[in-house]
C-alpha cells in the first residue's frame, strides 16, 4: 500500500469516529419515558390525558421515601380536543421529548368507553411509538386517579397494575388481559363484542394500614387505597354496554377458554363447603343446526384439585370425589348459564362470541343471518355442557380432630 | 467487448433471487394480501409461491434458448431491430421505475420511523451504497447477498420462533369462508414480487455453471416462497385478517409483539437494520439491471459512467412520483399488477418465447 493511500486511511478512519451520528437521535437524559396513560373525556366533549413518566434519573434509589418530592414518577395532565392534540401540549409544560416506546398501560375512563373507543384508541394504534402490546382498562371513575395509589411493592402504579394483571388471570380468573392488538381484533372479527379489564381503587382493610410516617403532609397519593383488578366492561362496537362482576368473568373464562384457573366455593356434606382448584381444561362454542333450527352449545371441560376442605370428611372417598365433580359441574353451569341470560337479555351484547363461531363453522350460513344477528342473538337457545374431573386432592387426605 | 467480466455461482444465483424477492416482500407484502383475502392470506402465498414456479420456467426457458444473452439483448434478436430496440427500452425503463417504487417503499417505511429525518437522506444514502456496489461488478453486489443472507434468514425464522406463543389459532378460520375469490384476488400482488425474477434474465447469462441454472432458480423460489408464507402465517395467527390488512408494515408490528419474560422484547429496530440492508441489496439488483440494460441499449463500451446520473434519475422518481403514501398504496395494490406482472413479467417474456420458437431462434435441444 503506497504511504498516501495509507495516510487517507488513517485519516478516514479517525473522520469516522468523530463525525458520524444520529439524525433522529434521543438520549435518555433529553427524555420523559411514559408508562401509562389515562384518557378522560369531560362533559364538554374535552379529552383530558393524564401521563405518568418515571425519572430516567432517581431509579431505585429514592424508593420507599414515601414523602411527595421523592418520587421516582411524576403525572402531567393536559386538555385537549384530540389525544394527539393534547399529547403534544403535554411540550408546554415539560423540559424533555415525550417518548411512549415503554408505555405499557391505557387506562379509559368509563364516560370515554361509553363514547366508544375506536377514535379514542386510532393514536396507539398509528403512532409509531405505541406498541400494540400495551395493556387496556377501563375505570368506574376517572381515569387519571388510577395512577394516585400508592404503590406496594414495586417503584410506580404502573409497574404495580402490569405485574397484577401478569399474574391475576393465571391465578384467579377473575379478570382477563387485553391489550390494544385484542381489542381491535375483537373490534373487526364478525359476531364478537370486545371486553376490557376493569381497574378500581379500593380502600384498604384496616389490617393493611400502616402507621403513617409523620411527615406526610401535603401532595402525595392516597395512603388509604390499594388497586383491585376484578371483573370486565363489556362493549357492544366500540362503545361501553356494561360491567362484568369478578363472578361473571369467571363464567366468562369458562365459556371461552381464557382460562380454567381460580377457585370454585362447592357446598359439601352437612352444611360444609369445600374449595375446589381448577387447573385447567377446554372450551368450545359450537353452533349446531337440528332440524332447521339454530343453537348454541358450549362444552366446557375441567380439569380440579381439591384445595381446601374446610372440615369435609373422608374426601379421598371416590364417591364423594365423583359427587364433588357433578357438585362443581352445577356451580360452573349456572355460571355460564346466568351470564348467558345476561348478555343475551340485559346487556344485549354477543361479547362471548356466538356470532364468531357460526362465523367460523359456517360462513355460508353467517352471511345469511349476519345482518339481523343482533336480533337473533338476543333468542338464540343455549344448551351449556360442563364436564369437570377432580384429579388430586393434595398432600394430605383427612385430618382428624374428632375420635 | 462485454461489459461485464464477473461470474457468478449457482448459489450466488439464489441467494441474490431470495434477496431480491423477500427483503421488501417480507415487510409490506402480508397486509396488503391480506387487505384482500382476509385470514386466507396463507393460501394466497402458496399458491402465488407455485405461480412463481412458473414464471421462473419462463424465464429459464428464455435463457436456455440464448444462454450467452440477457433479456434486452434476445429481445432484439427476436424482434428484430426497431421492435426489439423498443422492447429492451422498455425493460430498461421498467427497471428503472420499480426501483423508483422500492425506495420510496423503504423511504416511506423509514420515515414513518424515524419521522424527523428527511426521507430523501434515507432514499439518497441507500441508492449512493447500491450504485456502489453496481459500479463494482456483479460479483461484489453477489457476494454482500451471501454475505447478508444468512442473518436475513435467520432473522425470519427468530421472528416466527418467538411469536409462535401469541399465535391464536382460532383466527386462521373460517378456512376459505368467502370461497376461492378473495385467496385469487389476494395471489397477484405476491405474484408480482415472485415475477422480479425477471432481473434475473439479466444475470443469468453471467452464471459459471450454466448446468445449475434452473436448480438454482427454483431453489431460490421455493426458499422465498417457504419466507413469505412464514411472514403471512404468522402475521395472520397473531393479529387475524382484518387487523393484519390495517397494517401498514405487519411483519414490523409483529416483531413488536415480541416479548419472552419480559426481557427479550423491542427487538424491532435491529430487525430495521437487517430489512433495511435486504432493502439495499433488493435496490442494488434493480439498480445493476437497469444500467446494464441501458448501457447494452444505448451501444456503451462501459457502464460506469451512467450509474450516478441513474442514481439521481431514480432517486428524483421515488421523490415526486408519488404525492403521499396514499397514492404509493393505490399504485402499488391496483396499479403496478397488471403494469409489471401482465406487461413485463409475464406477458412480454412469453411472447417472445413463442415467437422464438416460431421463428426457431437460438439453441434448441
Amino acid at each position: 500500500m503506497k504511504p498516501g493511500k495509507f495516510l487517507l486511511l488513517i485519516y478516514i478512519s479517525l473522520t469516522l469516529m468523530i463525525v458520524p451520528g444520529c439524525w433522529s437521535r434521543r438520549e435518555l437524559n433529553s427524555l420523559s419515558i411514559s408508562q401509562a396513560i389515562a384518557v378522560d373525556l369531560e362533559p364538554d366533549g374535552k379529552i383530558v390525558l393524564t401521563f405518568l413518566f418515571v425519572k430516567p434519573d432517581s431509579g431505585q434509589k429514592q424508593m420507599g421515601g414515601g414523602s411527595g418530592s421523592g418520587m421516582s414518577y411524576v403525572l402531567v395532565s393536559e386538555k385537549g380536543e384530540t389525544l394527539f392534540d393534547t399529547q403534544r401540549d403535554i411540550y408546554l409544560s415539560l423540559p424533555r421529548k415525550l417518548f411512549m416506546g415503554q408505555n405499557s398501560l391505557v387506562i379509559y375512563s368509563e364516560q370515554a368507553a361509553r363514547a366508544g373507543l375506536g377514535p379514542l384508541m386510532d393514536l396507539f394504534f398509528r403512532h409509531k411509538d405505541f406498541r400494540l402490546t400495551n395493556y387496556v382498562f377501563v375505570t368506574r371513575g376517572k381515569a387519571s386517579d388510577m395512577l394516585k395509589f400508592q404503590p406496594n411493592l414495586e417503584s410506580n402504579p404502573v409497574r404495580e397494575i402490569f405485574g397484577a394483571i401478569t399474574y391475576a388471570h393465571m391465578r384467579v380468573s377473575k379478570t382477563i388481559p387485553k391489550d390494544i392488538k385484542d381489542f381491535l381484533i375483537d373490534l373487526g372479527a364478525p359476531g364478537i363484542e370486545p371486553v376490557l379489564p376493569e381497574i378500581e381503587l379500593v380502600p384498604k382493610l384496616a389490617g393493611e394500614e400502616l402507621p403513617q410516617s409523620g411527615s406526610s403532609g401535603g401532595g402525595g397519593p392516597s395512603q388509604k387505597t390499594k388497586l383491585r383488578l376484578a371483573g370486565m366492561a363489556v362493549f357492544k362496537e366500540d362503545k361501553f354496554v356494561d360491567w362484568l362482576s369478578p363472578d361473571e368473568t369467571r363464567a366468562l373464562h369458562f365459556a371461552v377458554a381464557m382460562g380454567h384457573l381460580g377457585i370454585e366455593i362447592i357446598p359439601g356434606p352437612s352444611d360444609k363447603k369445600l374449595a375446589v382448584e381448577i387447573i385447567g381444561g377446554t372450551s368450545k362454542i359450537k353452533p349446531i343446526v337440528k332440524n332447521g333450527r339454530l343453537f348454541i352449545r358450549i362444552e366446557s371441560t375441567s380439569a380440579a384439585n381439591i384445595g381446601e376442605t374446610m372440615g369435609v370428611k373422608g374426601i379421598d372417598n371416590p364417591d364423594l370425589i365423583n359427587e364433588l365433580n357433578k357438585e362443581t359441574e352445577n356451580v360452573i353451569r349456572e355460571r355460564i348459564e346466568k351470564l348467558v341470560k345476561k348478555a343475551q337479555k340485559e346487556y344485549r351484547s354477543d361479547f362471548m362470541g356466538f356470532g364468531s363461531a357460526i362465523w367460523r363453522e359456517m360462513p355460508q350460513y353467517w352471511k345469511e343471518i349476519e345482518n339481523e344477528w343482533d336480533e337473533l342473538f338476543t333468542e338464540i337457545p343455549v344448551e351449556v355442557v360442563v364436564k369437570v374431573d377432580i384429579k388430586g386432592i393434595g398432600m394430605a387426605s383427612d385430618y382428624s380432630n374428632e375420635r | 467487448m462485454p461489459l461485464e467480466k464477473g461470474k457468478i455461482s449457482g448459489k450466488q444465483l439464489t441467494v441474490l433471487y431470495i434477496t431480491t424477492i423477500v427483503a421488501s416482500a417480507v415487510v409490506f407484502l402480508p397486509g396488503v394480501v391480506a387487505a384482500k383475502a382476509q385470514q386466507d392470506a396463507w393460501i394466497s402465498s402458496i399458491i402465488a409461491a407455485i405461480t412463481g414456479f412458473f414464471l421462473a420456467l419462463l424465464v429459464l426457458r428464455l435463457h436456455s434458448r440464448f444462454p450467452e444473452q440477457n433479456v434486452i439483448q434476445y429481445s432484439r434478436t427476436i424482434l428484430g431491430k426497431w421492435p426489439g430496440l423498443i422492447t429492451g427500452a422498455g425493460f430498461a425503463w421498467f427497471f428503472i421505475h420499480i426501483n423508483a417504487v422500492i425506495i420510496r417503499e423503504f423511504g416511506a417505511f423509514l420515515a414513518t420511523v424515524l419521522p424527523e429525518t428527511p426521507p430523501v437522506v434515507f432514499m439518497a444514502l441507500i441508492v449512493l451504497l447500491s450504485a456502489y456496489y453496481v459500479r463494482n461488478g456483479l460479483e461484489v453486489c453477489c457476494r454482500i447477498a451471501e454475505f447478508y443472507f444468512p442473518i436475513f434468514v435467520l432473522q425470519v425464522v427468530v421472528i416466527v420462533l418467538l411469536v409462535v406463543k401469541e399465535v391464536r389459532w382460532q383466527l386462521f378460520e373460517p378456512i376459505l369462508g368467502a370461497g376461492w375469490g378473495p385467496v385469487i384476488e389476494g395471489i397477484f400482488p405476491p405474484v408480482m414480487w415472485f415475477g422480479e425474477v425477471i432481473t434475473m434474465s439479466m444475470i443469468l447469462p453471467y452464471l459459471h455453471d450454466k448446468s445449475q441454472a434452473a436448480r438454482s432458480l427454483f431453489l431460490g423460489v421455493l426458499l422465498a416462497g417457504i419466507l413469505f408464507f412464514l411472514a403471512s402465517f404468522f402475521t395472520i395467527g397473531v393479529f387475524g385478517g382484518d387487523l393484519t390488512a390495517n397494517l401498514n408494515f405487519p411483519v414490523f408490528e409483529l416483531a413488536r409483539t415480541i416479548s419472552i419474560a419480559q426481557f427479550l422484547e423491542r427487538v424491532d429496530a435491529v430487525l430495521m437494520s437487517f430489512w433495511v440492508a435486504g432493502g439495499v441489496i433488493k435496490i442494488t439488483t434493480f439498480n445493476y439491471c437497469a444500467v446494464l440494460g441501458t448501457a447494452q441499449l444505448l451501444n456503451l463500451s462501459d457502464y460506469k459512467p451512467i450509474i450516478l446520473p441513474l442514481a439521481v434519475i431514480q432517486v428524483f422518481m421515488a421523490l415526486t412520483g408519488w404525492e403521499n403514501v396514499g397514492q404509493l398504496k393505490y399504485f402499488i395494490n391496483d396499479i403496478i399488477a397488471p403494469y409489471s406482472l401482465i406487461l413485463f413479467e409475464g406477458g412480454i417474456p412469453l411472447m417472445l418465447l413463442v415467437i422464438a420458437r416460431i421463428r426457431r431462434l437460438g439453441v434448441t435441444k
